[in-house]
C-alpha cells in the first residue's frame, strides 16, 4: 500500500518534469535556431508563434479528453489540474511572440502601415482576445469573476479561429494550421457526439 | 448558452478574416521566375548591390525555388518579401504579410 502510493509519488514527479520540458522545448529550439550563422531575428516568428498556437490547442484538448475518459481516471485528473498553467504558457509564448515582432520591425511606423493587412489585424485581435483569458487564469480572478469566469475562459474559440486565419494568411496555405487543430477539433467532436449515442442507448 | 455566444463570435471572426484574405490570394506559393539553369543566374551579391544602389535595406537573402527571395525595407519605406529574376534581375513580386503590393506584369 504505502509502496503503491510512493509509485504515485514518483509517477506524477516524473510527469511533471516532462510536461516542463515538453513546454520549454520550442524556446529550447528557438534559442538553437539562433546559433545558425545566416539567423535573423525574423526567423523566430514562425516557432515562437506555432509554439503558441500548438500550446493553446493542447490546453484546449484536455477539457474534451477527460469528458470522454471520465472523469476518474489518475492521469486525465493530473491533466486537469496542469491545463490552467499550460494555457498561460500558450500565451506567453504568444507575448514572446508579439515582443519578437516588435524588435524585428523596430519602428511603430512600420507596425502601423501594416496593421490592416489581414494577416496582420487576426494577429493583434488574437493577441488582445487571448489575454483575457489569460489574465483571468488565477484563483483571485476565478473568484471575482464568478458566473463571468467561463464566458471569458470561452473567448479562446474565437481566438483559434482568428489564429487559423492569421497563419495561412502569413505561412501561405492552409494545410498547417488545419493539420495541427485537426486533433483537438476531433476530440471536441467525438465529446459532443457521444452523450447523443448515450442518450439513444437509455432511451430505448 | 454562453458558449454559443463565443462560437457565433468565432464564425463571424473567421468569416471577417477569410473575406478579407481572399484578396490577398496566399501569393506566395506560386511565385515562378522561369530562371533556367543555375549556371546562368548572376549571384545573389549581384542582386543585393543592385537592391542597395536603388535604397532598399536588405535583412536577408536566399534562393527560393527558381527566383531569388529578399526580406527587406523597400526604398519607399515598407517592410516586405520580395522576389526577383536570378538571371534579368527583374522585380517579380512584393509582398507585405500576405498582401501583394507589386507584381510583375
Ligand atoms: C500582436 C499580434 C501578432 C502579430 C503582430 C503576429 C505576427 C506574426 C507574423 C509576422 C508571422 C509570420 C512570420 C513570417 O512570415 O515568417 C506570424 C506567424 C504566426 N503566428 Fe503570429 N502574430 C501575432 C499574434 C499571434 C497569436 C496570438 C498567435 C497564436 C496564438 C499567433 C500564431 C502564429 C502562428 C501559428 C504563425 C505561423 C507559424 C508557422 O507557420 O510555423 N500569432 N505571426
Amino acid at each position: 500500500m504505502v509502496n503503491g502510493v510512493g509509485q504515485m509519488r514518483s509517477w506524477r514527479r516524473i510527469a511533471n518534469v516532462a510536461l516542463a520540458v515538453l513546454l520549454a522545448l520550442p524556446l529550447g529550439l528557438m534559442l538553437q535556431g539562433a546559433q545558425q550563422e545566416d539567423w535573423v531575428l525574423a526567423d523566430a516568428l514562425p516557432p515562437s508563434g506555432e509554439a503558441a498556437a500548438l500550446i493553446m490547442f493542447a490546453a484546449m484538448a484536455i477539457g474534451p479528453l477527460a469528458r470522454l475518459a471520465g472523469g476518474r481516471s489518475e492521469a486525465v485528473r493530473w491533466l486537469m489540474r496542469r491545463r490552467r498553467n499550460i494555457g498561460v504558457v500558450a500565451f506567453a509564448y504568444a507575448a514572446l511572440h508579439l515582443g519578437i515582432y516588435i524588435v524585428d520591425m523596430g519602428a511603430f511606423d512600420l507596425m502601423l502601415a501594416e496593421i490592416g493587412a489581414p494577416g496582420i489585424w487576426t494577429g493583434w485581435l488574437a493577441l488582445a482576445l487571448m489575454a483575457l483569458p489569460a489574465a483571468a487564469s488565477n484563483d483571485r480572478a476565478m473568484r471575482f469573476l464568478r458566473g463571468w469566469w467561463k464566458p471569458v475562459q470561452r473567448l479562446v474559440y474565437p481566438v483559434v479561429a482568428l489564429t487559423l486565419v492569421h497563419w495561412a494568411i502569413l505561412m501561405y496555405g492552409w494545410r498547417e494550421p488545419l493539420v495541427h487543430v485537426a486533433p483537438m477539433l476531433a476530440l471536441y467532436a467525438a465529446a459532443v457526439i457521444r452523450p447523443l449515442f448515450a442518450r439513444k442507448r437509455t432511451d430505448r | 448558452m454562453k458558449a454559443s455566444l463565443s462560437l457565433r463570435l468565432a464564425a463571424a471572426l473567421m468569416g471577417a478574416g477569410l473575406a478579407c484574405a481572399s484578396g490577398t490570394a496566399l501569393a506566395h506559393g506560386n511565385v515562378t521566375c522561369n530562371a533556367g539553369p543555375k549556371e546562368n543566374w548572376k549571384s545573389l551579391d549581384t542582386l543585393k548591390a543592385k537592391m542597395t544602389a536603388e535604397g532598399w535595406k536588405i535583412t536577408k537573402a536566399h534562393p527560393n525555388k527558381d527566383c531569388y527571395e529578399v526580406y527587406g525595407i523597400t526604398p519607399e519605406g515598407d517592410k516586405v518579401e520580395s522576389f526577383w529574376h536570378p538571371v534579368t534581375l527583374e522585380k517579380r513580386l512584393v509582398l507585405r504579410r500576405g498582401q501583394v503590393l507589386y507584381k510583375a506584369p
